[in-house]
């Protein structure tokens, strides 16, 4: 099946106001805390008034029976739009795609977008077991092995595939807590050596504890408004340039090492007029390293089975350079507040580009690519997403 | 605590867990039992009538061509192992006990691909394995795989009652 991925581009859509509510390992306070705080520091952020504000998207794990409409209500907004997308670690990126269209066609004026869980032990074991109903039938059986399961999987097949070492998804998970280590938010900043990576204790062969995220509570969010609003209400912006999704890509039989990014990546670099070696960083979804790697592949970065092979320093060897790669931490050095995961890469990436990073600016960061993976249904995952911001002071 | 204790809080916790089970499901286990041929080297999978193609997890329309004709179609019980895990960690306190649990991803000839337990830590990907299943005491169906060289149906009887009663 193919899809018409020509129309990828967006033309004057800013991106304002990146936030992170801090990450919490413990909380009695349920989803709307989180995201509402969010909305709160957001609105401080951008010194706006939250009248202003007639767009809401939200995506949370953990807010039903609620949702965005509960919130309307819980936070006293009368709205224009409002949206909520289920689809996980691509929740973010496409809820950008989402709220950027309906910008761009006058629906709403200024939209906030929130990830944003709490993490309360008992609760998320449940909610892990009834992900969906193919789950509940054909995976949760199999000792209740949750995402773990399903990703130990596709690690082993991967790295016997393309003769990846433990020692290579290492340099992953190294490189991101290297990252981490100057971000203010992270929750693990502690230096991580290889011997520590491989010695700590299995979670599911061949997963360690440090290919795993750490659940946890807490929101990431921002702005989305048309680029001359930004500039009339002098808030920093970044510009999104283009987007793409794709949705069950994979071949249905074998073990899946592409998700959907390759279908609609030419299209995407396209829109911009760009190749891949004019992005400056790249913030991947890495709820395991294994995908992550996945995804600077797919995304043309290099060839499949390729990208621990090409990791240095801070990112990954590319036509001369280096392309940062997830610039603060990720969700492996940062933790995963649920659905919040896949706005993370979005308001990292929009602060590199302000030049308002928390603590690990990196200079002449131009253009970013910002990628969500999400939703396992059965036996893989199933939602692909992809975005290229750029910062303002870059364009013609 | 007592092992009447015990076994109570385990078929409590394994109880809450088969009580999820859609409605298709639970179809696929009796599908499992009333093919009286529990335990052998056929595999009943959810197959449609009209496309003819099968489907795992059974669901209420073929997801191929969206017919609501489906039955239960008798497989041979080959498939190709895609990948294998040891599972330390799980959500379920139930099956801490057991842990790690060996559990594999099985290609098979139905076109689908079947999550199964394994019987050891002799595999290796892309190895051909013998599927079997079995509903497990929940009325969920479960399957197992074993090396269909190292194991004919009579081994795979003994190795169901030990799944059976881990699971």
């Amino acid at each position: 099946m193919k899809s018409n991925l020509k129309k990828l581009a967006h033309n004057g859509i800013a991106l304002v106001a990146p936030i992170t509510v801090p990450y919490q390992r413990k909380t009695d306070k349920p989803a709307s805390y989180f995201i509402g705080s969010a909305l709160r520091e957001i609105l401080r952020s951008a010194s706006l008034e939250k009248e202003m504000c007639d767009g809401l998207l939200v995506s949370s794990f953990s807010l039903a029976p609620d949702t965005v409409a509960s919130l309307a209500e819980a936070f006293d907004m009368c709205l224009n739009w409002a949206e909520q997308v289920p689809l996980g670690g691509a929740s973010g990126v496409i809820g950008l795609r989402r709220a950027a269209r309906s910008i761009e066609v006058g629906d709403a004026d200024i939209i906030a977008c929130i990830g944003g869980d709490t993490f309360i032990p008992e609760e998320f074991s449940n909610l892990l077991g009834r992900f969906s109903n193919c789950s509940i039938d054909g995976v949760n059986p199999y000792a209740s092995g949750g995402a773990n399961l399903s990703f130990a999987l596709l690690t082993r097949a991967y790295m016997e595939a393309f003769n990846i070492s433990r020692e290579d998804f290492g340099k992953l998970c190294i490189l991101q807590r290297g990252n981490a280590r100057r971000y203010r938010n992270a929750l693990f900043k502690e230096s991580l050596s290889l011997e520590t990576y491989l010695g700590a204790r299995v979670v599911a062969e061949p997963l360690g504890l440090f290919d795993c995220v750490m659940p946890c509570a807490g929101a990431e969010g921002f702005l989305m408004m048309r680029e001359v609003k930004a500039m009339e209400l002098g808030l920093p912006y970044a510009l999104l340039r283009a987007s793409g999704e794709r949705h069950n890509a994979s071949n249905p039989v074998d073990m899946p090492f592409s998700f959907g990014w390759k279908d609609f990546k030419d299209n995407l670099y396209d829109a911009c007029e760009i190749s891949p070696e004019e992005i400056d960083i790249v913030q991947v979804y890495d709820d395991y390293p294994v995908m992550a790697l996945l995804q600077l592949e797919e995304l043309g970065f290099c060839a499949v089975g390729q990208a621990a092979h090409r990791l240095s320093g801070s990112g990954l060897i590319h036509g001369g350079k280096t392309i940062h790669v997830n610039t603060s931490g990720g969700q492996l050095s940062s933790g995963q507040a649920g659905f919040a995961g896949g706005f993370l890469g979005l308001v990292e990436a929009v602060r590199q580009l302000t030049g308002s990073a928390l603590g690990n600016q990196f200079t002449h960061v131009k253009r970013a690519l910002v990628s969500g993976f999400g939703m396992i249904n059965y036996d893989r995952g199933l939602c692909a997403a992809a975005a290229i911001l750029e910062s303002a002071e870059n364009e013609c | 605590m007592s092992v009447e204790n015990s076994n109570a809080l385990k078929q409590l916790a394994r109880t809450s867990l088969g009580a999820l089970a859609t409605v298709q499901s639970r179809e696929a286990a009796r599908a499992i039992d009333e093919s009286s041929q529990w335990v052998s080297d056929r595999l009943v999978i959810q197959c449609c009538q009209d496309c003819g193609r099968g489907h795992y997890p059974a669901r209420p329309l073929c997801p191929h061509c969206l017919s609501e004709n489906l039955w239960w179609k008798s497989y041979a019980n080959e498939g190709r192992l895609l990948s294998f895990t040891n599972l330390y960690i799980t959500l379920n306190s139930l099956f801490r006990e057991g842990a790690p649990w060996r559990i594999g991803l099985v290609a098979h000839e139905s076109g689908t691909n079947l999550h199964v337990f394994l019987d050891s830590d002799n595999f290796h990907i892309g190895q051909k394995v013998a599927v079997f299943s079995l509903s497990d005491t929940v009325g969920e169906a479960v399957f197992f795989a074993a090396d269909p060289d190292a194991c004919g149906v009579q081994g795979a009887t003994s190795l169901a009652r030990k799944f059976s009663m881990l699971t």
